[in-house]
């Protein structure tokens, strides 16, 4: 986790991937460093579940590659270190919760028997249920204890909340949590609300249209943008100022005589080039919280489309 | 491996054990009805009953007749057992797991591609061949006494050759092969099914029509008018005319019988005539073409099953 | 053993909740010296927060010299925060009740109170003669 030259938990590298004439993702390129809790944020249809399907090694990128801890998803090496929750949870529906957990323990090389049957019995779920006969929040229980029984280094969970009550997704949350604290496993959840990942997550990956929009640690993403609140500059069309370095404005708006924008900072330092402000004009500058960084981000014009990375 | 074998049984035993009880029923009915026949036609010299034109001793005869519709209806299921292999076996093999997303579970898991889909696909092989060579062995063991007798049942009806021999069990494996691989590019079990049973049923009925063209008939020559030789236990392949230059000319040629034919015979130069047939020693080489082609199919479709599935391009 | 809350909507993050509450525990005397603190594990199971969260709470609070690592064992308690002049049965304290109590009967409402212990805060504080607090000696 600590040491710099080990590979990353999740690499992609200019990864493209078509079906039948239709592009889900493309140029896609990020780093996951092992042991981060990332978001995997983005509107629906973005390419999320894609992006985790390549990664757990059921699609073959149509261009780029995929690496889960320096190998291809879907070998051996790759299998035994990552653990997919899929979002349509699939479980055998004529098996027993015991013997789905049995499949578990026999397919594969590290298993925790103890754990699985702990994660189930929270959830008051008999192992002798059959599994076509649970409700879809038993159902993500069961295939969440499925994964987490894994040992895995790596968990992949497509919408693992979706549908859950309040209470037994804090609970399962924890449980992921802990799971991530104690082993340092890293830890990808994938969501379409991003207020539900804000205190889980210290990492995010910003899908939109196909495309990562924003990758990094989530700090170093929010203290490189600046939150500006001011008076419209009436000169100009955009409300900006004459100065300001437009390529660095994230997303502007302007509401009578107010204008609030997010804008990346200046390289080097904390605060974005030509918005210094004069006496009559001053600016209410803050460093944005990650939902109005990642909703600026969504709301910016297709154009402005450009993979941004932090480390 | 141990994993993905048990997995393969747990999915499957419901199949394993519907194909066992179906087997022992048969065996059992198979066993009832034979000691019948053998009691009927006990102490009886049936050698004069082989071939059609055959004189046979009346009293077994009844008791032939009557095993000969047991055999047809055996043979009739031994011919509906590939079909019936390929799409309750083959098609949801890989299917079924498409369609309800369940394949995603099994793939994550440690084991991996490979050894899922080989102790899958061979254990539901192993099983395919297992039960069609049972039935094949019924089937064979009830026929075998009364084989090529009279108007009974022939070496080259489909309900035997179709049904015995290597060609049942490759016919089985065929089928299997056939419904996994429709279910992985249909993805879905029901239209699986139905596409898997046209295509065992289309080739079956492709080899029954078109083997026959690979085999060079036997011909049995008579001059002139000379009486035919009895057919037996052969396979009549049609009749042609002689020319004494030892060229064969259509039947066709003289439609007759008596002495209009031999007039025509006369007529048209016939110097005697051919009746081409399959003798039942030919039933090895027919099993042959069967088989090979078979198990050429089964495994071109387990290839491709394999590189599709390799490829990761139809599992999401 | 202390039990932390998040609020997520309090707008202060994270982090310094688990600080400020550890601190206040200290306060209460809820916490002592010698008191080992909850491990990340068990924080975050509980709240359902980034493990990251609880280190750098931990940090923070190692580096104000309230709380020390001890490697494999856990996080403890150097230090108390808890005064006896804050006790429940100190005479400071009961002279603030008994002050509360009339400023109740005078007809102050609770906002009018606080508005007033505010002010008697800062006037006490600009005054030259008063010691400098000292709280976050390190």
């Amino acid at each position: 986790m600590n040491d710099p030259t080990a590979a990353p938990a999740l690499r992609a590298t200019a990864v493209e991937q078509r079906f039948k004439g239709t592009t889900a993702l493309q140029d896609c390129t990020f780093d996951l460093p092992a042991g981060r809790i990332a978001a995997l944020v983005g509107p629906n249809g973005a390419g999320k579940s894609t992006l985790l399907h390549l990664a757990a090694g059921l699609l073959r990128p149509t261009g780029g590659e995929v690496r889960v801890f320096g190998s291809e998803p879907g070998t051996p090496p790759a299998l035994g270190r990552t653990a997919f929750v899929s979002q349509d949870r699939p479980l055998f529906p004529q098996f027993t919760v015991a013997d789905t957990l049995a499949a578990g323990r026999r397919l594969n090389r590290t298993w925790d028997q103890a754990e699985a049957e702990r994660i189930v019995r929270a959830g008051n779920i008999p192992l002798t249920a059959r599994i076509g006969t649970l409700s879809g929040g038993r159902r993500t229980r069961v295939a969440l204890a499925l994964a987490l029984a894994k040992r895995a280094d790596l968990l992949l969970l497509d919408e693992p909340l979706a549908d859950l009550d309040p209470l037994v997704r804090h609970e399962i949350t924890g449980l992921l949590m802990a799971e991530a604290a104690e082993r340092g496993t890293t830890v990808v959840i994938s969501s379409h609300v991003l207020p539900e990942l804000e205190d889980v997550c210290d990492h995010v990956l910003l899908v939109q249209d196909g495309r990562i929009r924003l990758a990094g640690d989530t700090d170093d993403l929010r203290e490189a943008h600046t939150r500006l609140t001011g008076r419209a500059d009436p000169s100009t069309p955009d409300g900006l100022p004459t100065a300001a370095d437009r390529g660095a404005v994230v997303h502007a708006a302007t509401t009578g005589r107010q204008l609030t924008a997010v804008i990346r900072n200046a390289p080097g330092t904390r605060r974005p080039a030509g918005f210094d402000g004069t006496a009559d004009t001053p600016w209410i500058t803050a460093t944005p919280s990650l939902e109005q960084l990642l909703l600026a981000h969504l709301r910016a014009p297709a154009a402005a489309h450009r993979t941004e990375a932090a480390a | 491996m141990t994993g993905t074998l048990w997995l393969a049984w747990r999915q499957q035993r419901l199949l394993i054990l519907a194909g066992t009880v179906l087997l022992a029923l048969c065996t059992v009915w198979v066993a009832v009805r034979r000691a019948d026949l053998m009691d009927a036609i006990g102490g009886y010299d049936l050698s004069r009953c082989k071939g059609w034109n055959g004189t046979c001793p009346p009293e077994p005869y009844e008791a032939m007749f009557d095993a000969a519709g047991g055999i047809r209806l055996l043979g009739t299921m031994g011919l509906l057992v590939p079909a019936a292999i390929g799409m309750f076996w083959g098609a949801p093999l890989i299917g079924r797991e498409l369609e309800s997303g369940t394949i995603k579970v099994a793939l994550t898991q440690g084991a991996g591609l490979r050894s899922w889909f080989a102790a899958r696909l061979g254990l539901a092989a192993v099983c395919a061949a297992v039960f069609s060579a049972g039935l094949a062995a019924l089937t064979a063991w009830w026929w075998e006494p009364t084989a090529n007798m009279l108007d009974g049942v022939y070496w080259h009806d489909p309900y035997i050759l179709n049904t015995t021999g290597p060609a049942a069990v490759a016919a089985a494996l065929f089928a299997l092969a056939a419904g996994t691989a429709v279910g992985l590019l249909t993805r879905r079990t029901l239209p699986a099914m139905g596409i898997t049973l046209g295509t065992v049923l289309a080739t079956a009925a492709v080899l029954t029509f078109f083997r026959r063209d690979f085999v060079t008939p036997v011909d049995r020559v008579t001059a002139g008018m000379t009486p035919k030789q009895l057919i037996g236990s052969a396979w009549s392949a049609g009749y042609r005319y002689l020319t004494p230059d030892g060229r064969q000319h259509p039947l066709e040629n003289c439609l007759f019988s008596g002495e209009e034919l031999r007039r025509c015979m006369a007529e048209k130069g016939f110097s005697g005539r051919v009746h081409k047939v399959y003798p039942s020693s030919d039933y090895w080489t027919f099993q042959q073409i069967d088989t090979i082609v078979y198990l050429v199919l089964a495994v071109a479709l387990v290839a491709l099953t394999a590189v599709l599935l390799r490829r990761r391009t139809r599992l999401v | 053993m202390i039990e932390f809350q998040v609020d997520r909507h309090s707008g202060v993050a994270t982090y310094l909740q688990l600080v400020n509450q550890v601190k206040q525990a200290l306060r209460l005397g809820v916490l002592e010296p010698g008191d080992r603190l909850p491990t990340a594990r068990a924080v975050v199971e509980a709240t359902a927060i980034n493990p990251n969260t609880v280190l750098k709470a931990y940090r923070e609070l190692e580096r104000e010299g309230l709380v020390e690592p001890r490697p494999g064992r856990g996080t403890f308690v150097t230090r108390s925060l808890s005064r006896p002049e804050s006790a429940a049965d100190s005479p400071l304290r009961a002279d603030l009740v008994a002050w509360m109590r009339r400023a109740r009967d005078a007809g102050l409402d609770r906002d009018e109170i606080t508005a007033l212990v505010e002010a008697a805060r800062a006037e006490a504080e600009s005054d030259p003669a008063a010691p400098a607090r000292k709280d976050n000696t390190t």
